[in-house]
This record gives structure tokens, sequence and C-alpha cells, in this order.
């Protein structure tokens, strides 16, 4: 009788033993056979982007450039943040960039724009309402300025307006230059000028 | 000696603003200098100025003073000038303009023409405050009585 009433207890225990490790095997094996193919060349690319990008960028902030021209003068540019362009070319822009020109003889032309473009090792173009003022008296202001980094040369090819020692005026450009051989700047305005000069403010008051 | 005339407009203000129009202006600041060129035309108030060259000369800033002493303290005109006031017109080959003196002194062949009536002579010296005329120089008048020009 008692082999009959086989005691099902030890036969679900011999099953048991069987099964449990057979299930144990197939779970340890799916992890390794079943996982997410980990792909060793993935994970590297997206940190070399980031890297690309952070080297491209080159995120200088406040980047101050200070170079002396060849007459003598010192040119100082500061750009909140200067970013050479995406698409691999090396033209570089600048936000809200401020340049101080100082002149040999003293005179100093600061200029204030929205963007510069600082790529061209010889030229900086300012751009978006730039605002020119020297310590003679100009305060002009144009939507584009083109100085040169090594000499005192500032170019304003389109339309300026503000005013002068000699009052308001309004011309089609602008060059501000030293000609070659001298050593006084002369600013040349052409391409259509018209100037106001009203005395009536400081003069007449004194006279009545 | 010399001969003069009424000129200009009776009420031209002196002190009214200068406009100046050209095609080129060239401004040496040191010298204080700025030379307009290309169809020059300087215009005060009444009294309107064509030349094809126009030197203007700003007033020296005395650093001693404590106001800044600025503006125009001398137009020069070559090449050619003419001259309108009002309604009378004066020409010669230069116009010699202190803006102090208010005077404005034409040199070379200088021609005043007042309605009909025309003056020449080598130098005329146009006062534009007091609206007078000097001409100098082998003065000779022209009065035409009938053709107005």
């Amino acid at each position: 009788m008692a082999d009959k009433q086989r005691n099902t207890y030890s036969v679900v225990i011999s099953w048991v033993k069987i099964v449990l490790p057979l299930v144990a095997v197939l779970l340890l094996s799916s992890i390794f056979l079943l996982s997410r193919r980990i792909d060793p060349e993935g994970a590297i690319p997206y940190a070399e982007d980031d890297i690309i990008q952070m080297i491209r960028e080159q995120r200088l902030s406040k980047p101050d450039y200070q170079g002396k021209t060849r007459d003598g003068g010192v040119l100082s540019v500061s750009a909140e943040a200067a970013r050479p362009s995406g698409d691999g070319t090396d033209e570089g822009t600048a936000d809200d960039v401020v340049a101080r020109l100082t002149r040999p003889d003293g005179t100093i032309i600061d200029l204030v724009s929205d963007f510069g473009d600082l790529s061209n090792t010889k030229l900086i173009t300012f751009t978006g309402q730039v605002q020119m003022n020297t310590s003679d008296g100009y305060e002009i202001t144009s939507d584009k300025v083109i100085s040169s980094m090594e000499k005192t040369d500032v170019v304003s090819p389109g339309p300026i307006t503000g005013t002068g020692p000699f009052g308001r005026i309004d011309a089609g450009n602008m060059h501000m230059t030293i000609p070659e051989g001298q050593d006084e700047m002369i600013t040349v305005f052409e391409n259509g000028v018209h100037l106001i000069y009203s005395r009536t403010d400081d003069k007449s008051e004194e006279q009545n | 000696q010399g001969m003069s005339t009424s000129f200009g407009a009776k009420d031209q203000d002196t002190n009214a603003p200068i406009e100046v129009t050209a095609e080129r202006l060239e401004v040496n600041d040191n010298s204080r200098v700025a030379v307009f060129t290309g169809e020059v035309v300087v215009t005060q108030d009444q009294t309107v100025l064509h030349a094809p060259r126009v030197e203007v000369t700003y007033v020296e800033d005395n650093p001693d003073t404590v106001e800044v002493e600025d503006g125009i303290e001398r137009v020069f005109a070559s090449g050619g000038v003419r001259m309108f006031s009002g309604d009378d017109a004066a020409e010669g080959q230069t116009a010699d303009y202190v803006l102090s003196s208010e005077i404005v002194v034409m040199k070379g062949d200088a021609l005043i023409r007042q309605g009909r009536n025309v003056v020449t002579g080598e130098t005329a010296d146009i006062n534009l405050a007091q609206n007078t005329a000097l001409m100098r120089g082998r003065v000779r008048t022209i009065i035409n009585p009938g053709e107005s020009k």
C-alpha cells in the first residue's frame, strides 16, 4: 500500500528538483543571449558629436582681442560671445561687439554693434545698428561698418547719419583713414552729403 | 572808392542754420577744415550759394574756456561762385564769408545783378545783415531800362 500511495509530496519535489534548475539556467542564459545588443561604437559617436560641437563652437565668452595696428594704434575688441559659424566655414560671428581703436595721437574711435564678424584676421565687420563715436566729436550710426585690424581704416559702405564736430550729417557712405604718407586722419563722406549746422542753440543765447 | 548798392533779402537772419549739400565731403579733424566738392549748395535762411568747391573752417575750441566753442568760422567757396539772396544775384570767382563779419567778399570779376541793373567790378563786399554790397575795382554799372532777366 505504502508504495501505491507513493508520497505525492516526494514526487512533486523530485519534479521540482529537475524543473527549477532548468528554469534557472534558462533565465541566466536569457540575460546574455536575449539582452539588448550594446553597441560599443554607438556610445562613442554621441560623445564625439558633443565634443566636436564644443571645439567648433569654442564658446569664448568675452573674448578679448588686443593688437597693435601698423601705424602704432591699439585696437581692442570684446564681444559677448564669439562663435565660428556652424557650417564649417571659418567665418565667425560674435554678438554685441565693442571695439576701441586708440590712435597714436590719442584720438579714440569706439565702435559698438549688435553683431561682429571676426573671422577674417585683417578686418572686422560690424553689422546691426552700428554706433561709432570718436573722441573728436563724431557720433555716427550706420548698419554696416568694416574696420581694418592692421591700420586706421574704418569704412561704412552704406549710408550713415549722425553728428560731427560741424553739425548734423547724412551721407551716402563714409571712409575714415590715414592717407599714405600722411599721419593725419581724414574722414571722407561721399555719395551725397547733407550737413546742417545750426548755431542757434549756443551763440544766439549769448547775444540777446 | 567803390559803389555800394543794396543787395539781398531784407530779413536775412545771419544766425540761421547753415545747410550744406554736396557730393563729397572730406574732413581733416586736426586742421578743422572740411572740404565740400561736387555741386556744393550752401543755404542760410534766404541766401543760397552755389560753387563747385567750398571749404569750411570750424571754430577752434579754446581749451581754457569752459563752454565748447564749436561751429563754423569761415566759408570759402571757389571755382566760380553764384550767390542768390532774395531776388538779387551775385557772381564771382571766389567767395569768402567770415561768419563773425557777416560780410561775403566775392573776388574775381564780381558781378551783382539786381532786377535789371548789373554792376561789375573786381571785388564785391556783400553785407548780409545790412543788405548792402560795396563793389570795388573798375566798377561798371549797366542799367538796362527795358530787358528784364
